[in-house]
């Protein structure tokens, strides 16, 4: 029995970790995507290469002016970036980052970080039709539809591990991974890792799945109305997602803290990062996918795909044991 | 201006010939104009011409657009058609009087002429009789008048009184 | 509305006559993606456009009526900023018109300047054009890479004549100076470097299925449509019609200078982009043949101050970056043009907008509007 005081304690540092690793993020973001577009990013802020950058991005929108649009339902308009950032900060509670170390140390760790995470779409659908705008109604329901397509694949990657390893517990998921960079029997893994890694793009809305936001015609989607800290918020919920996926993607696919010399905390961070940059790397190297050819990907290949994936793992583990 | 007719060597020739041929009467005037060939035709006549050029391959559309002779008291309509396979150019001309500008459409043969068409309305007045829907191509809602005639003022090089111009919107 | 009360729940909720009524939605005239204030009005039902329109005349700037103001001479300075990414462009058939109607001749070396400085910005333009075609459709780093390729070019443009866009540099009987010291050491390397990009380019999307997927198939143009459109340049050769003014007119100076037109297949988007970067192959190859045909000689035949075009009407066109830029120039004798009517390639690539924007997805309008590769400015005069 831990005692009280740890709780709040530990959902403040696990706060101010995701606060720290998404600003982290953005500064990767900047550098890197600046790098593959062949210049520097920012250099001035903070005074050595723009390490200050993601804290004047942070400060800048705060001091803006709340505009709340004059048609727009209120209550709907600003409820919806909260809805957005809370879910995304709360997966993070159940995510082991070393033998011991993990917020809540429950037996449904899987099953709550993909149930959470869903949580998004509503706050999405609300920016969009809380905005009264064609333009963020359209964006809006182009990003509902892409998120609940990519769901299943997610989901269905997920199941395929938590049946392999047998446990939806994210510490038994990695303790299951008996290799440091751990592989799955092929080619269930591998498919398993494909789905999750298209999908997950799909979820936090990035090229190539980017169409409901940033795209050339709808300005930036169903946040096109927000402005100042609200579009902060969305901002940020969408980089904790990408944080919470890379790290779900290593904890399921990776190993998680395994690895052979370096201590385990480290070899979280070093795989953490690697996702990040393939997230960013990806992000600016492929162009978009039109909203129905993401659809015919997630519906007529993914999908089925994953149900097959499902099938033959429970024919595995049944015969084999 | 005065432009002679094509000379027997140049190789417009049979096309003039042939347009002659075909079109009759209706031919006011072929001239052949640093090798190209311009033909006069009274403004009923635009369509016709036009399905007949079509007809002997000259498949490019370029452009329509108007003149104002305020001397002649007359607006002018030019097509100017290009073959591709024959490289040859025609420019179909029309006159109308000022008064009344009535030019029936092209956008029966040509679908290109519609925007042109439109175009050359808005600044000159010529009215295409039959047009889809001749409506404001370049020109803004407020302004008024035809700007390309030659009696409408170029505004920037009108002094206004102070405080110049402003629009209530 | 089918009378709900008489019915059972179910029957009346199926038949009862749910309206989804078309959006009319309106893209631009300020918008991140057209190229410049151009307005598509879309009428969408669901994400299928049933129908759209452009709006045209935000940049109306009365080109026609100001150059029956300026005289001859003076016009020169106006017509660059029609078409402003390749200005050099459009400002050469004009001084052509008046030359010929003068009867000037052009002297040697004014005409392959003239000829040098046209390819290098259609070189410019169409590096242009591949970077912001990858933006309209996602790549967010290929308009990087787009405008770096243009600043090589710009950086020659600007060597010689002072100006990267609005360059006014062509004048009635040549152009105004001769290169400058240093111009012939540097083009090679620079040549090398668009000849290498050509293949990056043809690589970099080319392969990507992706980039495949979102064009091919796409606004397919046929050659009928095309040409009663008036649709001229690019668009046109790739939906597979081999006109070029550059093979067909020989005041350009072009017919010494071995190069090929390539031609597309489909006149789809994915052939439109592939036309204008095999294009800038052949620009490639027209810079390299005529610096090796510079002789000496003057660069212009001083035509005076007091300089009248004589009376008469010509139409003398080019072959820019866009499309068919043409000026149908009638002059009286005086010391303005009486009319001089300016046909741009532009204006007519979008009047095939109507026919192209049907029974499609929104996504696919950015497309195809990034593949006709327009200037509003080139639109609206």
């Amino acid at each position: 029995m831990t005692h009280w005081i740890l709780i709040p304690l530990q959902s403040v540092v696990i706060l101010v970790a995701v606060l720290l690793s998404t600003g982290v993020l953005l500064y990767g973001l900047l550098k890197i995507h600046s790098r593959i577009m062949n210049r520097v990013g920012p250099m001035y802020a903070g005074r050595f290469h723009g390490v200050g950058q993601p804290i004047a991005e942070f400060l800048k929108p705060i001091q803006k002016e709340d505009i709340v649009p004059t048609l727009a339902d209120a209550p709907v308009f600003r409820l919806a970036p909260l809805i957005a950032l809370v879910p995304a900060f709360l997966v993070f509670a159940v995510i082991p980052i070393a033998p011991g170390i993990v917020g809540a140390n429950i037996d449904l760790g899987l099953f709550y970080v993909l149930a959470i995470s869903a949580l998004s779409a509503i706050a999405i659908v609300m920016a969009a039709y809380g905005s009264a705008s064609k333009f963020t109604l359209v964006g809006g329901l182009r990003a509902v539809g892409q998120i609940i397509a990519y769901e299943l694949p997610i989901v269905l990657g997920a199941v395929s591990v938590a049946m392999l390893a047998g446990s939806l517990s994210l510490t038994k998921i990695v303790e299951a991974q008996n290799v440091p960079f751990a592989i799955w029997p092929f080619p269930f893994g591998a498919i398993a890792f494909g789905m999750f890694m298209v999908a997950s793009f799909a979820e936090v809305m990035w090229n190539p799945f980017d169409m409901p936001a940033a795209e050339s015609e709808i300005v930036t989607g169903p946040y096109t109305e927000y402005s100042g800290m609200r579009f902060i918020f969305f901002y940020m919920s969408e980089f904790a997602h990408v944080v919470a996926l890379s790290a779900l993607a290593t904890i399921l696919f990776l190993g998680g803290w395994k690895g052979p010399i370096l201590p385990p905390v480290l070899w979280f961070l070093i795989k953490v990062v690697a996702f990040g940059v393939f997230f960013i790397w990806v992000r600016f190297t492929m162009p978009r996918l039109r909203e129905d050819q993401l659809q015919k990907l997630a519906w007529k290949l993914l999908i089925p795909l994953g149900l097959v994936n499902v099938l033959g793992i429970a024919v595995i583990k049944v015969v084999f044991g | 201006m005065s432009l002679e007719a094509p000379a027997e060597t140049s190789p417009l020739a049979p096309l003039a010939t042939e347009l002659r041929a075909t079109l009759g009467d209706a031919i006011l005037e072929i001239s052949e104009n640093w090798g190209h060939l311009i033909v006069r035709v009274p403004p009923d006549k635009r369509p016709e011409t036009l399905a007949v050029l079509k007809a002997l391959g000259f498949d490019f559309y370029n452009f329509a657009c108007g003149v104002d002779w305020p001397d002649e008291n007359e607006l002018e309509v030019f097509d100017n058609v290009y073959a591709t396979k024959t490289q040859a150019r025609v420019t179909v001309k029309c006159r109308v009087p000022r008064d009344d500008p009535k030019v029936p459409t092209a956008t029966g043969v040509y679908g290109g002429s519609d925007w042109h068409e439109r175009e050359a309305w808005e600044l000159f007045g010529i009215v295409f009789v039959g047009h889809p829907r001749l409506r404001r191509l370049l020109l803004a809602d407020w302004q008024e008048g035809f700007p390309m005639r030659k009696d409408e003022v170029l505004r920037a090089r009108v002094e206004k009184p102070w405080p110049g111009e402003f629009f209530e919107a | 509305m089918t009378d709900v009360t008489t019915k059972g729940y179910f029957t009346a909720t199926t038949e009862r006559d749910i309206s989804t009524g078309d959006m009319v939605l309106n893209i631009g005239p300020q918008h991140p993606s057209t190229h410049g204030v151009l307005r598509v009005v879309v009428r969408l039902d669901g994400e299928r456009v049933v129908e759209a329109e452009p709006v045209l005349g935000y940049m109306h700037r009365a080109f026609e009526k100001l150059a029956e103001q300026r005289s001859a001479m003076q016009n020169t300075a106006l017509f660059n900023r029609l078409d402003w990414i390749s200005g050099f462009c459009n400002e050469v058939p004009y001084c052509i018109a008046c030359e010929k109607l003068a009867g000037i001749e052009v002297p040697k070396r004014a005409r392959v300047q003239r000829v040098i400085l046209f390819e290098l910005t259609r070189l410019a333009s169409h590096s242009l054009f591949c970077g912001v075609f990858g933006l309209e459709l996602g790549a967010l780093t290929a308009p990087m890479y787009g405008y770096r390729d243009r600043e090589y070019a710009l950086d020659l443009l600007e060597m010689v004549t002072g100006q990267r866009m609005h360059t006014n540099w062509s004048r009635i009987g040549g152009v105004k100076e001769d290169f400058p010291e240093g111009f012939y050491e540097r083009v090679p390397a620079i040549l090398e470097y668009y000849r290498t990009r050509v293949e990056q380019w043809l690589g970099f999307l080319i392969d990507n299925d992706v980039f495949v997927e979102r064009t091919r198939g796409i606004g397919t143009l046929p050659q009928d449509v095309a040409l009663e459109y008036g649709v001229s340049g690019p668009n046109l050769r790739a939906s597979g019609v081999a006109i070029d003014a550059r093979k067909e007119e020989e005041y350009l100076g072009y017919a010494e200078y071995d190069f090929d037109i390539p031609v597309g297949e489909y006149g789809d988007c994915f052939d439109r982009y592939v036309q204008r970067v095999r294009e800038m192959w052949e620009s490639c190859n027209i810079i390299e043949q005529a610096l090796e045909d510079l002789g000496p000689g003057p660069i212009n035949t001083g035509v005076g101050r007091t300089f009248k075009v004589p009376a008469g009407e010509i139409y003398i066109r080019a072959e820019g970056p866009r499309g068919e830029t043409g000026y149908y120039l009638i002059s009286n004798g005086g010391r303005e043009p009486y009319r001089l009517k300016i046909r741009t390639g532009s204006f007519s690539n979008i009047s095939v907008l109507p026919y192209l924007l049907k029974n499609i997805y929104v996504p696919d309008i950015v497309a195809i509007l990034g593949s006709l590769d327009f200037v509003v400015g080139d639109v609206d005069r």
